[in-house]
């Protein structure tokens, strides 16, 4: 079978490279940034979860109630986050880290709702995301979640804002080409919230996505609304398999 | 500068290639409809061939102003995907093909067709149509119904472009 081994070495070589839905932003970083990513003690993302386990065990409330209380230790929400956003049947809605910390904030702990993307909510969000580091992104896309799924695809496909881009156009055809000295990834979702240099600060999966809209000039999208999470959906399914890395550093 | 621009595979589409699926038709474009300042105040485009030979507005163009257009975030931000000799620009993409000698390569009616209306010669084309607001989506409201680019700044990055020889810095 001396003749296949050509075809075999040139199939080896394109499974190797992947997949776009199967390649993390980590491996465009430099040595020094994923030593940074690495680097627990070097991290700077790793300052949210220390500062979300303050957070984790601070009364609030009317009763005086910390996360604690309920859920005890940060570790018994390992296996949340990589399954996030979720369909909730009976609220008929889609649920991601954010909402489900802010909804749990505010109806259960009777506490002031957290702003989006403010420092005490990416700190929990990050607390609670880093539990789950190194389980591989599984979200349910069948079933109730259908339909917010393919809302989310299709949104992921359309062109959008004044240069007329679509997510897909940078993140899927465009994945290794260089957009001035950046080199566009495949837009997977599994670093977040992490942190981005040229944030000098965390963000979340939706400030991201309002990142990239705002440079196409595209009108931003609610956190919260349906279109803004069925995206996040789909981000999630297209980055399925791949582990969390929550703080993660990017460029 | 080390040239940089290498076209993403599947991108660059030659020139003969266009010329086919276009030659020899004549085509109007409407545009969007006209907004009050003077971006979108052109109704048509004049297509003869893969170009526009008419001067867009009837304005004239000024190179060293399309360098500006060019380089400005704020407007044409080319060389984000382009090669283009930019000394201020330190970094280019590699989205698009290496311009740095393109005034050799297409006329100036060539030219004014793929920075105002790109996508007429490939739909699918990620370069995005510079002269043209119609039939976009979701567009921020700062920029709603306005063109990237104004009918004078178009006119001026193509005279820049057509001076692209190769020899710049
Ligand atoms: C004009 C090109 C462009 C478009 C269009 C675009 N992005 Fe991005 N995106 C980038 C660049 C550049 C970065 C930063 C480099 C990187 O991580 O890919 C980025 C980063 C990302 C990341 C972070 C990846 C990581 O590893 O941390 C996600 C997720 C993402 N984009 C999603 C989207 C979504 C969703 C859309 C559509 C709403 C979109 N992008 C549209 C250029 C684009
Ligand atoms: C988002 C990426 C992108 C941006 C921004 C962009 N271009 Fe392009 N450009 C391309 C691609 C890709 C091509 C290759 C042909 C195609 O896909 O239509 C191209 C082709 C061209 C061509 C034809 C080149 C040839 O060899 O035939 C010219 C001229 C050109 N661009 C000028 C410009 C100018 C001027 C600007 C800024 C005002 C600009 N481009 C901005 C991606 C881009």
């Amino acid at each position: 079978m001396k003749s296949w081994l050509p075809i075999l070495l040139l199939l080896g070589c394109c499974a190797s490279a992947g997949p776009p839905e199967h390649r993390s932003g980590y491996h465009l970083l430099g040595g020094e940034l994923r030593a940074l990513q690495d680097d627990d003690f070097a991290n700077p993302g790793m300052l949210w979860v220390d500062r979300g386990e303050r957070l984790w065990n601070a009364p609030g409330g009317p009763r005086e109630q910390s996360c604690r209380d309920c859920h005890d230790e940060p570790a018994n929400l390992r296996g949340l986050t990589n399954r996030l956003p979720r369909f909730d049947a009976e609220a008929d809605r889609l649920h991601n880290l954010d909402t489900l910390v802010r909804d749990c904030r505010q109806q259960r702990q009777q506490a002031e709702v957290l702003p989006h993307e403010s420092e005490d909510l990416l700190a929990l969000t990050t607390l609670i995301a880093h539990q789950s580091r190194g389980l591989p992104l599984e979200v349910t896309v069948e079933g109730p979640a259908r339909a917010a799924f393919e809302q989310g695809r299709a949104s992921f496909e359309r062109r959008r804002g004044q240069l007329d881009l679509s997510c897909a156009d940078c993140h899927q055809r465009l994945e290794g080409a260089r957009l001035r000295g950046e080199t566009i990834s495949a837009g997977m979702v599994n670093g977040f919230p992490l942190y981005r240099l040229t944030w000098e600060g965390l963000g979340s999966r939706q400030r991201m996505i309002r990142w990239c809209n705002e440079a196409v000039r595209a009108e931003p999208m609610d956190p919260d609304s349906r279109r803004a999470l069925a995206l996040e959906l789909y981000l999630a399914w297209r980055s399925r398999g791949l582990p969390l890395e929550s703080p993660a550093v990017r460029r | 500068m080390p040239a940089a621009g290498t076209p993403a595979p599947g991108r660059k589409r030659s020139v003969s290639e266009i010329r086919q699926r276009v030659l020899g038709s004549l085509v109007l474009l409407a545009l969007a409809t006209a907004s009050a300042d003077d971006s979108a105040d052109c109704a048509s485009f004049d297509l003869v061939g893969d170009g526009i030979p008419q001067p867009l507005g009837e304005r004239v163009g000024n190179p060293d102003a399309g360098r500006q257009v060019a380089a400005d975030r704020q407007r044409g931000d080319c060389s984000i995907c382009h090669q283009l000799p930019l000394p201020h620009a330190r970094f280019h993409g590699n989205v698009g093909p290496d311009l740095s000698a393109i005034g050799a390569r297409l006329t100036p009616a060539q030219l004014r067709l793929r920075v105002a209306a790109n996508r007429h010669l490939n739909p699918e084309s990620v370069m995005p149509d510079y002269g043209l607001s119609r039939g976009r989506h979701d567009v921020a409201t700062a920029f709603e119904d306005r063109p990237i680019l104004t009918d004078q700044e178009i006119e001026d990055v193509v005279a820049w472009l057509s001076t692209l020889d190769g020899s710049g810095p």
